[in-house]
C-alpha cells in the first residue's frame, strides 16, 4: 500500500510536468503576478533534469505522460495548481510579510511550492513531510542540482545523509502513524507559530479512522493555523457513479484504494472532517465557473482545443479544495 | 473567436517568452519541449498532408459492387474484427479502398429509411460498441445509423473504426455512418487515435489512411424526410437542407464555416447563436431550431456529441435530441449510454445501457493518469 | 548449414539488435527486445555467452521498465542459446541486476526467470554460483534485492542435503522475515508457506532446527507491528499444520491452535479478514480433533458477527465448508444455522449474496424436518432479498434442496422470486434468470410450469432488449427440448401465432416471432412445421421491411433442411411453396435481400439433391 500511494506523487508531478510543457502552467495572472512566484518553469525543468540522474525510471515516467496527457487532465492540473497556490498567497498576505508562519506540507512528494513561499516570505519556514522512500528521492534530486541547491541554501548532514536549510526542513515519516509523525512535527515545528498545512492528495488515502485522528491530533498541536486541503469526492447525488467508478478503476487498475471517497462524498461532508466551524469546501468546477476570469479563460482556450467541456465538469465537480482555519 | 488551430499555439508562446529560451537551453529535453509544438510541425510535414495515404488515389467512377469474393474477404474480416483484433495494414489499405468506393457515392444528407436505430459517439469503447449490438440486435437484422465519433479517448479506437467501416462496405444499405469532429487530423493528434495506431501498427500510415478515409464520411442524414441527423448542430450559415447538399464535403473539417459548424454546434438554454466553450462551432437556441424543423418540415434534430448522463437528453421543447452511445465515458464519467430506435411507424423508443462487463483492460503498464492524484 | 550462415552474417544480428535497442521509440526496443531468441540463434552459442550477454548486461542496466521485463522473460529461455546447462550461469549476472530494479514486475520476471534456470543447474552449479547469488541479493542494501531474494530460496531448500548449509539458508530467511523495511518482511512471509509446503513434500529433509528456525519466524510474522504482514501468517500457520499432520506429530497442535484463535480474533481487521478467508481450510487441519474443532466455533460466530463486512463477507462462503467438518450434528443446528440466520439478514448486500452462494449446501449436513424448520424460512427470506444477486445465488444453487426437502415446499416464494427477477431493470439479471429457467423447468414438471412460468417465458419474447429475446427464443428450443414437440403446439405455438396484431406493427416484434418459430423448427414434429410455423413465414415473405424479408430468406433453408426429414411427404410443399418464394426474394430490390435468397437458394438445391 505505502508504495502505491507513494508512486502517486509520480502522477501529480507528470500531470504538472504537462500542464508546464503545455503552457497552462505558470499563470500569468495568477502565480506570476498574484502570487509572485518567478521561474516557474525553470525551476521545474531543473528538477526534472536532477531527477533523472537519480532514477531514470520515475523520469521515464513522468516524461511519458507529458507526451500523451489530454486537455481535461491538463485544465484539472491548472486548476488544482493554482487554485492552491492562490489560497496559499491570500493567507500569507493577509498575515502580513513579517509575521513568523510554518507551512508544512503533509505528503509532499515532489510538490516545489518551498521555493516561491522561501523566496517571498523571509519569515517563513517551510516542512515537507512524505514517505522515506519520497523524501530520500526529492532529497537526493535537490542536491544534485546544482541550481536547486543553491536556490535553497540546502546544507547536508554527512553522518545521515539528511538535506535541509535553515528555513526549510525534509521529514520522513508514514503519516498513517500518528504517534511517528506528531514525534516529528515536534522536534521539527513550533507548537505557537502559525501554522498552514498543506495536504494535496493525502487524506484521500488514508483510512477514515487515522486521517481523522491526524487532523484532530494537529488542529489540537498547533496554536493557530489553516489547513488547506485538496481531495477527490465520490458525489452524493442519488445516480452519481462517479466515486464508485474511480474507487473501483483505481483498485482495479494500481491497487489503491480511496477510503472514505463515499464516506466525505458530498462538499458538505468534507467540511466536516474539519473540527473547526469555519471550512470552506469549493468544487473546482464552480473555481473554474466562477473564479477564473474572462482573459485567463481565453488565454487557456488558446492552449489546447478543449472538446470534452461535459467530462471536465463531471470530474471537476469531484474535487475539492478546502480551507479551515483554527484559533484557540 | 479563435478558430484558427495555430495561431493560439503562436500566441501561448508569445505571453511566455521565459519559456521559449527555456526551450532553446535544455536541449536534452526534447520530448517535454517538443509536445507544445508538434501539432504545428506535423502539419508541415510532407506525409501528413491530406491524401498522402493513397486510398483514394485510384476511385472507381461507380460504387463499390460486391461478389462473392470480397464479400467471403469482408465476412472474414468482421468476424475477426468482432474478436476486437486488428486488420493487418495491408488489409487496412484494402478496406479503405474499397469504403473509398462506397462513402464517395453517398449524398451529404443520406437519406435513409425507417426503421433504424440512432446512436451517438462510440469513441473507441470497442466492447461497449458490441453491448449497444447486444442490445439494439445485430447488425445487418437491425440497420443502424451511427453519428460520427468513433475514434478518440477509447483504448480501441482502430478496432472500432475497423468494424464500423468493414460494416459500412459489406452492408452499405444497414448501416450508415456519419463524420463526427473527432474524423478528423488534427484533433485525433491530440485526443488519441493517432497514437494508439502508432502504437498498434509502429508508424502512421493506418492513421493516414483511415483519416484520408474520413473525408468522405457523409456529414448528415434525413430519416424519411423528418428526423434530421448530424454529429454536432446547426449553423448559421445553413437555413435549408438544400444548403448542406451544396457543400463540398470531401476535405479535412474546416476550422470554420458551414461544415465545421456541422460537426461542432451545441444547443443551448440561451437563445439564438453564441459563441461554443469548445472553441470550434456555436451554440444555438430553441428559436433557432424551431425555425429550422419549420423551414424544413422536420419532426427532430438528433445529434451527439455531448455527454449526458442518461444516454440521451431532450432539448429544445423535443425540437432536439443529444444521443451518447458511450457509456462510462472515457473508464470514468459513470454516465449511462442510449440509442433511439425507430420504427417504421415513426415511434421511438430510447434503450439505455450501461458498461459491457469487460473481461478486463490490457495492464497499459503505465497509462495516462485518469484521475488527479 | 546453421553455423555456415552464422559465420556469413558475421557481426550483423548483433550490430543490428544494439542500433534497435537505442532507438528513441520504446515500442521498438521493446520489439527487439523480443526477437533476441532469433538473434541469439543466429550468432550461436559461443558468441551469446561472449558477446550477447556482457551487451545485455550493460541494457539492464540502462533502460525503462517494459524493456527490463522483457529481457527478464527472455533470459528465462536462454539456457539453450547459451550451449546448455553447464553454461547456464552466465545468465546469472543480467538477472541478478533485473532483480535489483524498483519496478515489481520486471523484479518479478527475473525471479521467475531465475528459478527456471535453477532447476537446469547442477548441485555444484547450485552451491556455486547460484546460492551466492541469493546471499548476495539478500545482504544488499537496497530492499529490492532482499525480495527478489525472498522468491528465490524455494529452488535451493529441497536441494540442499547438508544439514549445515540449509540452516544457514534458513537463517539468511530469518532475516529477511525481520528486515526493517515492511515491503521485505512482506514478501518473506508471502514466501514462506511455499518453502514450508517444500519441506512436507520431503519429510526426511528437515531436522528440528530447521523447525526452530521456522518457528522463529512464525513468531516473528504473527508479531509483525504491521497488518499488511501481520495477516500472511494466516497461510503460513496452515502449511505448518499440514507438515505436522503430514507427519502424524500432533504435538503442536495445541500451540498452534491457540495461533490460529489469536489471529482470528486479531484486533487489525485485514488478519481476521484472511482468517475468515481461510477459515474452511484452516479449521480442516484440527478437523480430527473433536475438542478442538469444538473450540473453533466460538471464534468462528465472532467472525460471523465482525464489524468489518468484508470479513463477514468472506466467513459467510465458508459456512458450509466449515459446518460439514463439525462432529456434532446439533452444533450446525444449534450454532451454525443461528449465525447463517443473521448473517442473511445483514445489513451489507455483498454478505448476504456471499452467503447465499454456499448456503444451501447446509441441506445435506440435516434431516429432512430439520432442513424444513430451521433451513428453509432462511432461504425463503433470501429469495425475497431486495438484492438481485442475492435471489439469484439462492435460485442458482437450489439442486440441493430440491433433493432434500423437494421444490413444492419452495415454489410458494420462488414464484415471486422468479417474476421480481425477470422485471429487473438490469437485463443482466434477467438474463440470470432465464439461463436458470430450463433447470427450474425440469425440477418442477410440466404441470407446474404451465400454470406458473409459461407466461412469463413468452413475456420475454417483447423485452426491449435484443439480448433478452435472443435468450427467450434460445429458451423455447431448450424447454421443448424437455417438454416435446406436442406441449410446444399447444402451449407455445399456438400462443405465439394468436399474438395481438397491434404489437406486431412494429418490425422488431414480426422479427422476434420470425426468430422464435425458426428456431423451433429443428424440434418440433414436422407436421407443425408445414401447417402452422410455414404459412406464418411464408406470409412475411412480402413484408415491408427488408431485413424481414431477407430472414425470411434464411429461414426458408432451415425449414427444407427439417422437412426433406420426412422424404418425399414434403416435397409438394417445398417445390410448391418454399422454392417460389425463394426465387422471388432473389429477384427482390434490396441487395441484401437478393443476397441471402440466392444463398438460401443455393443452400436448398444442395440439401434436395
Amino acid at each position: 500500500m505505502e508504495t502505491v500511494v507513494q508512486q502517486t506523487d509520480y502522477d501529480a508531478l507528470s500531470c504538472r510536468m504537462s500542464a508546464i510543457a503545455k503552457g497552462y502552467l505558470p499563470s500569468p495572472s495568477l502565480q506570476v503576478d498574484r502570487c509572485n512566484y518567478h521561474q516557474y518553469k525553470e525551476f521545474h525543468m531543473e528538477y526534472l533534469r536532477a531527477l533523472k540522474s537519480v532514477s531514470m525510471r520515475i523520469y521515464s515516467i513522468v516524461n511519458r505522460v507529458v507526451k500523451t496527457s489530454f486537455p481535461v487532465m491538463n485544465y484539472g492540473t491548472y486548476l488544482r495548481t493554482v487554485s492552491i497556490d492562490v489560497a496559499l498567497n491570500d493567507y500569507l498576505t493577509s498575515l502580513g510579510k513579517d509575521k513568523k508562519v510554518q507551512v508544512i506540507n503533509l505528503g509532499c512528494g515532489s510538490d516545489l511550492r518551498m521555493i516561491p513561499l522561501l523566496q517571498n516570505f523571509p519569515t517563513l519556514t517551510y516542512i515537507d513531510v512524505d514517505y522515506d522512500s519520497s523524501i530520500s528521492v526529492k532529497s537526493k534530486v535537490l542536491w544534485n542540482s546544482e541550481a536547486l541547491k543553491n536556490l535553497l541554501d540546502l546544507q547536508r548532514d554527512e553522518s545521515t545523509g539528511e538535506v535541509f536549510a535553515e528555513r526549510y526542513k525534509l521529514a520522513s515519516s508514514d503519516l498513517n502513524r500518528l504517534e511517528e509523525t506528531m514525534q516529528r512535527l515536534h522536534d521539527l515545528t513550533e507548537k505557537d507559530c502559525t501554522t498552514i498545512i498543506i495536504t494535496e492528495c493525502l487524506l484521500c488515502y488514508m483510512r477514515q479512522e487515522e486521517s481523522q485522528k491526524l487532523i484532530g491530533s494537529i488542529v489540537s498541536y498547533y496554536q493557530s493555523g489553516t489547513w488547506i486541503a485538496y481531495d477527490p469526492i465520490g458525489g452524493s447525488e442519488p445516480n452519481d457513479r462517479f466515486g464508485r467508478v474511480m474507487q473501483a478503476n483505481l483498485r482495479e487498475s494500481r491497487n489503491l484504494e480511496m477510503p472514505t471517497l463515499m464516506i466525505y462524498n458530498s462538499k458538505e461532508k468534507y467540511a466536516s472532517r474539519f473540527p473547526t466551524t469555519d471550512a470552506s469546501v469549493t468544487d473546482m468546477w464552480e473555481i473554474f465557473s466562477n473564479r477564473i476570469s474572462a482573459d485567463e479563460n481565453k488565454r487557456l482556450r488558446s492552449l489546447q482545443f478543449l472538446d470534452e467541456i461535459e467530462e471536465l465538469k463531471v470530474m471537476q465537480k469531484h474535487y475539492v479544495l478546502s480551507t479551515a482555519s483554527w484559533q484557540k | 473567436m479563435d478558430l484558427d488551430l495555430d495561431v493560439p499555439m503562436h500566441d501561448a508562446i508569445e505571453d511566455q517568452p521565459v519559456t521559449q529560451d527555456e526551450d532553446k537551453n535544455s536541449g536534452n529535453e526534447n520530448e517535454l519541449t517538443a509536445t507544445t509544438t508538434s501539432v504545428d510541425e506535423d502539419e508541415e510535414k510532407d506525409d501528413f498532408k491530406p491524401g498522402s495515404s493513397g486510398i483514394a488515389d485510384h476511385k472507381s467512377a461507380k460504387p463499390l459492387e460486391l461478389n462473392n469474393s470480397n464479400i467471403n474477404q469482408l465476412d472474414q474480416w468482421i468476424d475477426y474484427l468482432g474478436k476486437c483484433q486488428i486488420l493487418s495494414e495491408d488489409d487496412v489499405a484494402r478496406l479503405c479502398k474499397m469504403a473509398v468506393d462506397v462513402l464517395q457515392f453517398e449524398e451529404n444528407v443520406k437519406p435513409i429509411n425507417v426503421p433504424v436505430t440512432i446512436c451517438g459517439d462510440v469513441h473507441g469503447q470497442f466492447h461497449d460498441l458490441m453491448e449497444l449490438f447486444r442490445i439494439g440486435g445485430p447488425c445487418p437484422d437491425t440497420n443502424y445509423l451511427f453519428m460520427g465519433d468513433y475514434v478518440d479517448r477509447g483504448y480501441y479506437s482502430v478496432e472500432t473504426v475497423s468494424y464500423l467501416v468493414a460494416m459500412k462496405v459489406r452492408y452499405p444499405h444497414r448501416i450508415t455512418i456519419l463524420r463526427g469532429n473527432h474524423e478528423s487530423r488534427q484533433i485525433t493528434q491530440v485526443y488519441g487515435f493517432y497514437d494508439e495506431c502508432l502504437r498498434k501498427y509502429g508508424s502512421a500510415s493506418v492513421w493516414k489512411m483511415f483519416t484520408d478515409l474520413f473525408d468522405y464520411f457523409p456529414i448528415t442524414a434525413l430519416v424519411d424526410n423528418k428526423v434530421f441527423c448530424l454529429h454536432g448542430g446547426l449553423s448559421p450559415m445553413i437555413e435549408t437542407i438544400d444548403q448542406v447538399r451544396e457543400l463540398n464535403r470531401i476535405q479535412e473539417v474546416p476550422h470554420e464555416g458551414p461544415m465545421c459548424d456541422l460537426l461542432w454546434s451545441d444547443p443551448d438554454d440561451r437563445g439564438g447563436w453564441g459563441i461554443s466553450p469548445r472553441g470550434a462551432g456555436f451554440t444555438f437556441g430553441q428559436d433557432i431550431s424551431e425555425q429550422f424543423n419549420h423551414t424544413n418540415d422536420l419532426s427532430l434534430i438528433a445529434r451527439a456529441h455531448q455527454l449526458v448522463m442518461e444516454g440521451y437528453a431532450w432539448s429544445h421543447q423535443q425540437n432536439v435530441v443529444t444521443i451518447f452511445s458511450a457509456p462510462n465515458y472515457c473508464y470514468r464519467c459513470g454516465n449511462q449510454a442510449a440509442i433511439m430506435e425507430v420504427d417504421e411507424n415513426h415511434n421511438r423508443q430510447f434503450l439505455q445501457y450501461d458498461p459491457s462487463i469487460r473481461p478486463g483492460e490490457p495492464t497499459v503498464s503505465r497509462k495516462t493518469p485518469d484521475y488527479f492524484l | 548449414m546453421a553455423s555456415e550462415s552464422v559465420e556469413g552474417k558475421d557481426l550483423y544480428p548483433l550490430a543490428l539488435l544494439m542500433d534497435e535497442l537505442k532507438h528513441d521509440d520504446i515500442a521498438n526496443r521493446v520489439e527487439a527486445m523480443k526477437k533476441l531468441d532469433t538473434i541469439a540463434t543466429a550468432l550461436g552459442p559461443q558468441r551469446t555467452r561472449d558477446e550477447l550477454i556482457p551487451f545485455l548486461m550493460e541494457v539492464a542496466q540502462d533502460d525503462e521498465d517494459e524493456v527490463f521485463a522483457v529481457l527478464a522473460d527472455e533470459l528465462g529461455q536462454f539456457v539453450p542459446y547459451v550451449g546448455g546447462p553447464e553454461f547456464a550461469t552466465v545468465l546469472l549476472p543480467p538477472l541478478e541486476i533485473l532483480a535489483s530494479t524498483e519496478e515489481t514486475l520486471v523484479r518479478d520476471k527475473a525471479v521467475g526467470s531465475l528459478n527456471k534456470i535453477a532447476e537446469q543447474l547442477s548441485q555444484e552449479q547450485l552451491f556455486h554460483d547460484f546460492i551466492p547469488l541469493i546471499e548476495h541479493l539478500a545482504t544488499a542494501d537496497w530492499f529490492s534485492s532482499k525480495v527478489s531474494s525472498c522468491g528465490l530460496f524455494k529452488s535451493v531448500i529441497p536441494r540442499v542435503k547438508d544439514d549445515g548449509l540449509r540452516k544457514e539458508l534458513l537463517a539468511l530467511y530469518l532475516q529477511m522475515v525481520q528486515d526493517e523495511t515492511p515491503m521485505v518482511r512482506r514478501t518473506a512471509a508471502k514466501n514462506l508457506p511455499a518453502l514450508i509446503d517444500l519441506l512436507t513434500e520431503n519429510p526426511e529433509l528437515s531436522t528440528n532446527e530447521d523447525w526452530d528456525y521456522i518457528s522463529n519466524m512464525f513468531q516473528k510474522i504473527i508479531n509483525d507491528s504491521q497488518d499488511s504482514v501481520k495477516y500472511l501468517t494466516v497461510n503460513c500457520l496452515i502449511s505448518i499444520l499440514k507438515f505436522f499432520n503430514t507427519k502424524g506429530d500432533h504435538s503442536h497442535s495445541k500451540d498452534l491452535l491457540d495461533s490460529a484463535t489469536k489471529l482470528i480474533g486479531d484486533e487489525a481487521w485485514r488478519v481476521r479478514y484472511m482468517a475468515a478467508d481461510k477459515f474452511e481450510e484452516l479449521a480442516a487441519q484440527f478437523s480430527d480433533n473433536e475438542a478442538y474443532m469444538a473450540e473453533l466455533i466460538q471464534p468462528f460466530l465472532n467472525l460471523c458477527e465482525d464489524n468489518e463486512s468484508d470479513v463477514r463477507k468472506a466467513i459467510a462462503k465458508q459456512v458450509a465448508g466449515f459446518a460439514k467438518l463439525l462432529q456434532d450434528p446439533s452444533d450446525v443446528l444449534t450454532k451454525v444455522l443461528p449465525a447463517v440466520q443473521s448473517l442473511s439478514m445483514d445489513e451489507s448486500e455483498a454478505v448476504r449474496a456471499s452467503l447465499a452462494l454456499t448456503v444451501t449446501n447446509l441441506v445435506t449436513l440435516m434431516s429432512k424436518e430439520e432442513a424444513i424448520d430451521h433451513l428453509l424460512p432462511i432461504l425463503l427470506n433470501m429469495l425475497k432479498d431486495e438484492f438481485p444477486d442475492v435471489r439469484l445465488n439462492i435460485i442458482a444453487n437450489l439442486k440441493a434442496v430440491n433433493d432434500v426437502i423437494g421444490i413444492d415446499l419452495l415454489s410458494e416464494s420462488l414464484l415471486p422470486a422468479i417474476t421480481e427477477l425477470a422485471k429487473d431493470v438490469n437485463w443482466r439479471v434477467r438474463m440470470a434468470i432465464i439461463d436458470y429457467i430450463p433447470i427450474l423447468a425440469e425440477q418442477l414438471g410440466v404441470q407446474f410450469f404451465d400454470q406458473q412460468l409459461s407466461d412469463l417465458c413468452l413475456s420475454w419474447l417483447w423485452d426491449t432488449v435484443f439480448s433478452i429475446r435472443e435468450a427467450a427464443v434460445n429458451n423455447l428450443k431448450k424447454l421443448t427440448e424437455i417438454f416435446g414437440s406436442d406441449w410446444c403446439r399447444d402451449e407455445i405455438i399456438a400462443k405465439l401465432l394468436k399474438f395481438d396484431s397491434q404489437l406486431l406493427e412494429n418490425f422488431v416484434y414480426r422479427f422476434t416471432l420470425l426468430s422464435a418459430l425458426t428456431e423451433l423448427v429443428p424440434v418440433i414434429s414436422l407436421t407443425v412445421v408445414a401447417n402452422q410455423i410455414l404459412p406464418f413465414i411464408s406470409h412475411l415473405a412480402d413484408d415491408g421491411v427488408p431485413n424481414i424479408r431477407f430472414n425470411v430468406a434464411k429461414s426458408y433453408a432451415v425449414i427444407v433442411e427439417s422437412l426433406i426429414k420426412g422424404g418425399a411427404h414434403y416435397i409438394d410443399t417445398i417445390n410448391g411453396t418454399i422454392l417460389p418464394s425463394l426465387k422471388k426474394l432473389t429477384q427482390d430490390e434490396d441487395f441484401d435481400v437478393k443476397y441471402f435468397a440466392k444463398q438460401s437458394l443455393n443452400q436448398c438445391n444442395e440439401l434436395l439433391k
